[in-house]
């Protein structure tokens, strides 16, 4: 009896313990195996799995962590934060991102911005082909279709004014997921408020008021020296289109989309 | 609210960053001049290693241990590691501080989904002086320049690997390719021994195509991304010099070069500064832009000077870029 009662004791401590570590423990306690394994790749000295021919190891004294220069903005396309949470905590997906911004405002830091999220995908930026390597990723919880909450837009300046400050990221370089892989991505979706985040210093935008287009002014040109991968012409000006003009997204330039594709375009010079 | 946690961030950043200063301070203080009597050092040959004066074949045969405590560079070394240590330490952060200032989730979930940043760019370098030692030197030496480079190719093409390809080496400097304004985050520095005026050594040239093709291999860097120091800092730099064979590299893989311009017709109202910044060229210094695409892509040193030629193979790059 004495034994059945010390059982019962034991089982409602593990089922406490279980609960007080929560949900995403074992996840947690997986994130912390991987940052210790690739703490141990850093470490390897003298520096393994390399080209070297000198008899004797010498180390540099002058290093430091590689930084994020671009921030790369995201809309989940799933139903809640919730959903989003599970995807990046399971192993099979192999999908993440450093932060997710739910509905409320709640701000997920997911990882490490120092480390590598795997958030943008096979994706192109003027010369730049590992986008992951060289961003922040931002997953903001949306069904791909709705409207931004302004919580999460104000949460999401603060996370933007806090990369900005933190690895001197240039206004130019905050960017979407549909920007740097155009025809395969769409977001975030054209309800983002580009131009908002702009005027607080978060990316580009134009005034057109005195704008007069170059007879010869080549668009495609423009395109990328924006960024724009224009390997697929119709894609790219697509991509353009649901970050800098929003209510239009077809794939055409008009005379309107040229004057600012011309006055974008001496920004990003 | 938001200014006073970010304060507080910024304290314990400052915090960190002199904990690191000081240990640089510490560990650059000349203690004794041999080596295997101070203690701290002594410590270093419990790490087991092996013995390169006792193998025949120098290739891959590197010293640590006793050997690297009683070295020149043992000392350094030993700098490196604890360098190593306090940076990963950043890593280990969780939850993860640098969130605070936010409405963040009570409850911190990470991702296992992830990896270390990798290099996406080469950047090839000369050093402007004769001498592989006095590379070695400035670049294990702290505080000063604070300069350093992944590798170092001796004249007689000795390769030196002196920092993890994953971690971020001080060698680009302030410089801008595209829209990349943080060269050293994306890229492995690549030093060649060279005074800035003489040919490249076979020798080099013959190490430098293996180490390229390993890096393109094992980090998937595209052909474009083998450039020049000069070329992402056209104002301040001119490395590798106009000896550099850049032709030679890019039948390898390495970088883009122009093939026969004979029949090429240039649009009329084609912008070679749109050209070159479609390269990467930074050109808010127009001059200095093309004098870098000179240096690079006709091995001419003649500055900033146009003519229909050069703007030909501007154009037949730029459209290689596109």
């Amino acid at each position: 009896m004495q034994r059945l009662l010390a059982l019962v004791a034991l089982f409602i401590i593990l089922l406490n313990y279980g609960c007080k570590t929560g949900k995403y423990a074992a996840t947690n306690k997986s994130y912390k195996k991987q940052v210790k394994q690739f703490a141990k790749t850093l470490a390897e000295y003298p520096v393994k799995d390399s080209f070297t021919t000198a008899a004797e190891w010498v180390g540099t004294t002058n290093f430091s962590m590689r930084k994020p220069n671009y921030v790369i903005i995201h809309h989940t396309a799933q139903d809640s934060c919730g959903q989003t949470l599970r995807t990046f905590t399971l192993p099979r997906t192999q999908v993440s991102s450093h932060y997710v911004i739910c509905k409320d405002g709640t701000v997920h830091h997911m990882l490490n911005d120092l480390l590598r999220g795997h958030h943008a995908g096979v994706s192109k930026w003027g010369n730049a082909t590992d986008l992951n390597s060289s961003s922040v990723g931002i997953e903001i919880d949306n069904n791909g279709y709705e409207v931004f909450t302004d919580e999460q837009i104000n949460s999401l300046l603060l996370v933007l004014d806090r990369l900005k400050k933190a690895y001197n990221i240039p206004t130019a370089n905050f960017i979407g997921h549909a920007d740097i892989a155009p025809g395969r991505k769409v977001d975030p979706n054209r309800n983002f408020p580009w131009q908002k985040l702009a005027q607080n210093g978060f990316g580009h935008w134009y005034d057109t008021t005195n704008t007069i287009v170059p007879a010869d002014f080549n668009p495609m040109q423009a395109l990328r020296i924006i960024g724009y991968d224009i390997k697929n012409e119709k894609n790219a000006i697509q991509s353009y289109k649901i970050h800098f003009i929003q209510k239009d997204t077809t794939k055409t330039i008009n005379e309107t989309d040229k004057k600012i594709l011309f006055e974008l375009m001496k920004k990003y010079q | 609210m938001q200014m006073a946690v970010l304060r507080k961030y910024s304290k314990r950043l400052l915090i960190f960053s002199f904990a690191t200063v000081t240990g640089l301070v510490v560990y650059a203080q000349p203690q004794s001049n041999n080596y295997a009597t101070n203690d701290y050092f002594m410590k270093s040959s419990s790490v087991p290693g092996t013995d390169s004066a006792e193998s025949g074949d120098k290739k891959g045969t590197i010293t640590t241990g006793v050997g690297a405590a009683l070295s020149k560079y043992g000392k350094t070394n030993q700098l490196y590691v604890s360098m190593v240590d306090s940076l990963s330490k950043v890593l280990f952060r969780y939850p993860l501080i640098d969130s605070s200032g936010l409405n963040y989730a009570k409850e911190w979930v990470g991702t296992p989904n992830m990896g270390l940043r990798r290099p996406n760019y080469v950047i090839i370098h000369h050093t402007a002086n004769n001498s592989c030692e006095a590379t070695l030197q400035e670049f294990t030496t702290p505080g000063g320049r604070e300069a350093s480079a992944h590798y170092v190719i001796c004249k007689d093409g000795t390769v030196h690997h002196m920092l993890n390809d994953l971690l971020r080496s001080h060698h680009a400097g302030d410089s801008k390719w595209g829209n990349n304004t943080d060269i050293n985050s994306s890229s492995i520095g690549i030093e060649l021994v060279n005074n800035g005026y003489q040919p490249y050594t076979e020798e080099q040239l013959s190490s430098l195509a293996v180490l390229l093709d390993r890096l393109k291999t094992a980090y998937k860097i595209p052909a474009p991304n083998f450039i020049g120091h000069g070329d992402i800092a056209p104002t301040r730099k001119a490395d590798p010099s106009v000896k550099f064979p850049w032709k030679e590299m890019s039948e390898r893989g390495f970088g883009l070069w122009w093939d026969d311009t004979t029949g090429i017709e240039v649009p009329e109202n084609f912008d070679y500064l749109m050209g070159l910044r479609i390269i990467g060229y930074d050109i808010s210094a127009p001059a200095s832009a093309v004098a870098a695409f000179k240096r690079h892509f006709m091995n001419d040193g003649s500055g900033g000077s146009m003519n229909a030629a050069i703007r030909k193979i501007i154009y037949v790059l730029y459209r290689k870029y596109l």
